[in-house]
């Protein structure tokens, strides 16, 4: 039985502009909420849609706690957080 | 801790995904409502775990993005019952020893007491296991305020008692009576005091009846010494429980004798133990030694087992053989009076016992050899208390009708 798709983004903020939400917990974890593919995921860089740009981590030991519709969870040693137009 | 429970409670399996995009199927998967946690990825190759529901629409995802999906391995409470479905044996196993540990909790297994000395533990354990409190009784059928109440009227020493369920353990504290007077008087009886032995009295005190001697009289056997009639100054008279006490010097002659050739018995050192488990009524030899045959002296000794502190019911009973020898001993005349001597010091002690207040006025002993053995022989003069009670049986006096009573009257 096909799920029904999640219409609306779970932030607020990201439902009104239309944008990424990030919820960073020093340099150990982030809570992306608004994405919209994940485009590279190796243990050093993981890269991911968020619409208009694309939201890169790089970093060692990285990993995708979990991963739904729109929010995903990622841990492990963040370097730097960079937005590629 | 909920969400890791409720994933073990419904099964999730670890997998991984290979190919030459992996993120695709990552994002289709998440697309979807799949939730995939435990993430971790390599070139070309995506580690994770999932819900077991859903690994069908995992492996359609990973077919559609062309990569290729293994499973590695499952985990949880359905993966556990596939896993042991062969053996359910194990599962009836669990299932009856839980019933098993259900049922045994709702009975009583320990007693444990805390007495002081004045109380027998073996008289108090009778009385409570007569009114059905022993191990082995159902807790729901205990009302253990009856109980208490009724222990406490029965033993009269008993000043207050508690009574604490724990499980399946009893606690029992009981604290005494200390009340000097405990012996019950039985209000509707009447007795005078007659004389137990022949002698001369010394000392008269009356506490009730009518004194029929007095201090320097001779007694004989069975002369009545105090009175269950008391006559008052008006005229009336009344019948009593005669209390009293008189002391009279009596006179009293003991023999005692052994042969001068004893069997002793020694021990040789040597024991055997036979020990069994007992559980329910039922006992289990631990051992199989049988029992010894010869000259051998047996006791026992049953220990309840405990378990990471918990007493458990079951008991060790261990039976203990002593082996011992006979050898016949010549005894001489220096031990022979030796041991008769420690004989009468027995005997001594249990005739002037306290209640009785007596006390040795002379003694005269003499050691003699005959052909059997030796023989002592002991005359004592001793005062003591002479009194010996005799209940009198009093008949009910007949109901006189209306006529008889005043004629009665009238006369």
């Amino acid at each position: 039985m096909k799920r029904k798709r999640q219409e609306k983004p779970s932030s607020v903020l990201a439902a009104n502009l239309g944008a990424i939400h990030l919820d960073i917990s020093g340099n150990r974890e982030v809570i992306v909420e608004g994405n919209r593919g994940v485009l590279e995921y190796t243990e050093t860089s993981i890269k991911l849609n968020a619409g208009k740009y694309i939201v890169a981590f790089s970093g060692r030991g990285l990993h995708i706690l979990c991963i739904s519709e729109c929010d995903v969870v990622i841990r492990g040693f963040i370097t730097s957080i960079e937005y590629l137009m | 801790m909920i969400v890791r429970w409720m994933r073990w409670m419904f099964g999730y399996t670890a997998f991984r995904v290979e190919g030459k995009f992996p993120e695709r199927f990552l994002n289709l998967a998440a697309r979807r409502g799949l939730n995939l946690w435990k993430l971790h990825g390599k070139e070309q190759e995506i580690t994770g775990c999932a819900r077991t529901v859903d690994l069908p629409e995992l492996q359609q995802t990973a077919a559609r993005t062309q990569n290729r999906l293994h499973i590695i391995r499952g985990h949880g409470l359905p993966h556990l019952f596939r896993q042991y479905r062969h053996r359910c044996g194990l599962l009836v196993g669990a299932l009856i020893f839980a019933v098993f540990c259900r049922v045994m909790s709702c009975f009583v297994w320990s007693i444990h007491i805390d007495l002081p000395d004045m109380i027998n533990e073996y008289e108090l354990r009778q009385l409570l296991r007569e009114q059905g409190f022993a191990e082995g009784a159902r807790i729901s059928d205990l009302d253990i305020d009856y109980l208490i109440n009724r222990t406490a009227i029965l033993d009269n020493r008993i000043s207050w008692m508690t009574i604490n369920l724990t499980g399946t353990n009893a606690e029992i504290r009981v604290s005494p009576n200390l009340a000097k007077n405990l012996v019950r008087k039985d209000e509707s009886r009447v007795s005078n005091l007659i004389s137990s032995a022949d002698g001369t009295v010394t000392s008269v005190k009356v506490r009730n009846g009518t004194a029929m001697v007095k201090a320097g009289e001779g007694i004989r056997k069975n002369q009545l010494l105090v009175s269950a009639v008391m006559e008052y100054n008006d005229g009336t008279t009344m019948i009593v429980d005669s209390d009293a006490q008189i002391l009279a010097k009596t006179s009293r002659s003991v023999r005692l004798s052994i042969p001068d050739t004893v069997i002793r018995y020694q021990p040789t050192g040597k024991t055997v133990e036979k020990s069994e488990l007992v559980f329910c009524g039922a006992a289990f030899p631990l051992s199989l030694q049988s029992t010894p045959e010869g000259l051998y002296d047996s006791r026992l000794v049953s220990r309840q087992l405990t378990l990471l502190g918990n007493t458990i019911p079951v008991y060790c009973r261990t039976r203990i053989y002593r082996e011992y020898t006979k050898t016949p001993v010549t005894v001489g005349q220096q031990q022979a009076e030796r041991i008769l001597q420690n004989r009468l010091s027995l005997y001594e002690v249990f005739m002037l016992s306290e209640a009785s207040e007596s006390r040795i006025l002379q003694k005269n002993t003499k050691v003699t050899k005959g052909t059997d053995g030796y023989t002592l022989r002991t005359n004592y003069e001793i005062e003591e208390d002479v009194c010996q009670r005799t209940v009198l049986e009093l008949e009910e006096p007949e109901e006189l009708t209306e006529e008889e009573s005043s004629e009665q009257r009238q006369e």
